[in-house]
């Protein structure tokens, strides 16, 4: 078995069981449904508050606006489904010394910690989140081709790679502060920055952003999807996820080494 | 197999005095100091040998085991485990060892057990036919077909535990670290743990490195013990060596026909406890046999039985020495 398949036969195996104990709690999940529709709608209808009295801010109209927001839910979804519950995790990884055992296995310690647990609760937010995008496209009028949608696909899978890193940068800093609750809002914090398109910031945020690279995780798959991406970017963004990827790999390796275990 | 050499590991803590003031300053700034878990320690533990690590709360044993299993780095000196460098953690390395601690979860806490065994198969690529010879073999000797169904969550302490040490040896590890593997069983679990261990040493002659609070795991499993304090090795040798070197004394268990005067232990060593025709005496281990020769003869003895003293003594004794 090739180490792809194994690790993917591994997950799978993990994230059945994750799915067989959550749809026990039917509640859970329709409430959960319920109340991410009712907050995108709010966001929707709040951003429409800034197109009373004009056609379009910083070069967005607001169906453009809805595209983005809509992404911004569909990224934070895939975020508490499949990073959240494991970021969580990492505080009582550490604390109780469970880490110690994940470790020891001959598995790529940092998927497994990193990608073990989903949260099926939240398993229909990107569905919800990707259906305000496509409302958003038809609103606008102009539909999309074939080329917009490739190169929103690209870029939405370094987005969802940007946000991995950042996991996994969080879970590197709860190895050495044994405290990743607090990290876990921080991680939202950073997701939530790309709820608007960053040209609705002034600079210096706007260039901050950019260069974080808040920009990278909905601003420019938008842009993408809408077909006024620079070109350029579509080489850029899997450089910058990619480095943003081996840069949290080498952060969780460098935590490894200072790791002294829960009763060492 | 395992070789140790001035093996070091420091940590980094971070100490405060008690009391609100002393919190409230050391969010500003912070006194640290250097705990010396483990200092200069060298073994070598040949392949198939079972090994008991002793040592109070807090000597280094836990620590010398993960430097070991290559969770932590060692500060100095160097540590080879089947000719690797443990936390390089290198996959070849990994798939033939194995760790158990006590009252810790290995096992993925929320699968049914036979799902967490199908996990760890897949986690170490154990083939189709090896699994399953390694399954049956293992659901037998530890009781395990009641088991395999429920999640590992819900299982008793006793019951959880033969199910982690079962999912530590399905990929049959060549070494096999062991931290309080008894640690909250009762009785029989103990025995039912430690006559496994027994079993799958002699047939699979693996390497065990055991630590454990209770003798009766050392003394059933292990004729080599290594006695850690304070991070540094205070003895490496044979079981019986260390109850030699640091009990001068042996127990003369004396039953006798009918009960005997005090006046009449005089000279035959010192009475450590008498109930009634009961009697037991400390005698100097180089008299032992003279003095129990002596006894015959004296007294109406009915029943007479020698000892070395617990090795919870003996152990106590070597700490005390240090």
């Amino acid at each position: 078995m090739s180490g792809w398949t194994r690790h993917a036969r591994i997950l799978g195996i993990c994230w059945r069981a994750a799915v067989a104990s959550e749809v026990e709690y039917r509640f859970n999940f329709i409430s959960n449904v319920a109340l991410s529709m009712f907050w995108m709608l709010w966001a929707a209808a709040g951003a429409s508050v800034y197109f009373r009295y004009t056609g379009a801010v910083a070069g967005w109209t607001n169906a453009e606006v809805l595209v983005v927001i809509g992404l911004f839910f569909a990224l934070n979804g895939i975020r508490q489904m499949v990073l959240q519950p494991n970021l969580e995790r990492m505080t009582d990884y550490v604390r109780l010394g469970t880490l110690d055992f994940l470790l020891i296995k001959p598995f790529d310690a940092q998927l497994l910690v990193s990608l073990r647990h989903l949260n099926v609760n939240t398993l229909l937010d990107p569905v919800l989140g990707l259906a305000l995008t496509t409302t958003g496209i038809v609103l606008t009028g102009r539909g999309t081709s074939v080329a917009a949608l490739a190169s929103f696909a690209w870029m939405l899978a370094c987005a969802v790679l940007l946000m991995y890193a950042l996991t996994v940068a969080m879970m590197a800093l709860a190895v050495k502060l044994v405290a990743a609750e607090e990290l876990g809002q921080v991680s939202y914090a950073f997701v939530e920055l790309s709820r608007f398109p960053v040209d609705l910031y002034r600079n210096p945020v706007q260039t901050i952003l950019t260069i974080v690279p808040i920009a990278f995780l909905t601003t420019y798959p938008a842009a993408a999807l809408l077909g006024r991406l620079d070109p350029y970017m579509l080489l850029l963004a899997p450089a910058v996820a990619a480095c943003a990827g081996v840069l949290a790999t080498l952060a969780w390796r460098r935590s490894l080494r200072s790791y002294a275990g829960a009763s060492a | 197999m395992i070789e140790v050499r001035d093996l070091a590991k420091h940590f980094r803590v971070h100490r405060r005095e008690p009391g609100l003031r002393a919190a409230l300053r050391s969010l500003v700034r912070r006194d640290h100091h250097t705990a010396r878990a483990v200092d200069q320690v060298s073994f070598t533990i040949p392949e198939g040998e079972v090994v008991g690590f002793l040592g109070p709360n807090g000597a280094g044993k836990t620590t010398t085991l993960k430097c070991l299993t290559g969770l932590l780095h060692p500060t100095t000196g160097t540590v080879r485990v089947l000719g690797h460098t443990p936390h390089h953690r290198e996959p070849a390395f990994l798939r033939r060892v194995s760790l158990v601690m006590g009252q810790r979860n290995a096992l993925f806490w929320d699968l049914p057990a036979a799902d967490a065994f199908e996990v760890n198969r897949a986690i170490y690529g154990v083939a189709e036919a090896p699994y399953r010879s390694a399954l049956d073999e293992l659901v037998a000797l530890l009781d395990l077909e009641p088991l395999l169904g429920k999640q590992v969550r819900v299982l008793s302490l006793g019951e959880r535990m033969r199910c982690e040490l079962a999912g530590a040896l399905l990929h049959r590890p060549d070494v096999l670290f062991l931290d309080e593997p008894t640690l909250g069983l009762d009785v029989n679990g103990q025995a039912a743990v430690r006559a496994f261990l027994r079993d799958y040493n002699a047939q699979h002659g693996a390497t065990i490195l055991l630590t454990s609070h209770y003798m009766g795991d050392v003394t059933a499993l292990a004729r080599r013990v290594l006695v850690i304090d304070r991070g540094t090795l205070r003895f490496d040798g044979d079981l019986a060596a260390l109850v030699e070197a640091h009990s001068p004394h042996r127990l003369v268990r004396v039953t006798l026909r009918e009960a005997a005067p005090a006046h009449a232990w005089a000279g035959l060593g010192e009475v450590s406890t008498m109930d009634g025709a009961v009697v037991t005496l400390v005698v100097p281990r180089a008299e032992t046999a003279a003095i129990a020769a002596r006894l015959l003869t004296t007294l109406p003895v009915e029943d007479v039985a020698i000892e070395d003293p617990p090795v919870e003594d003996i152990i106590r004794a070597v700490f005390a020495d240090a």
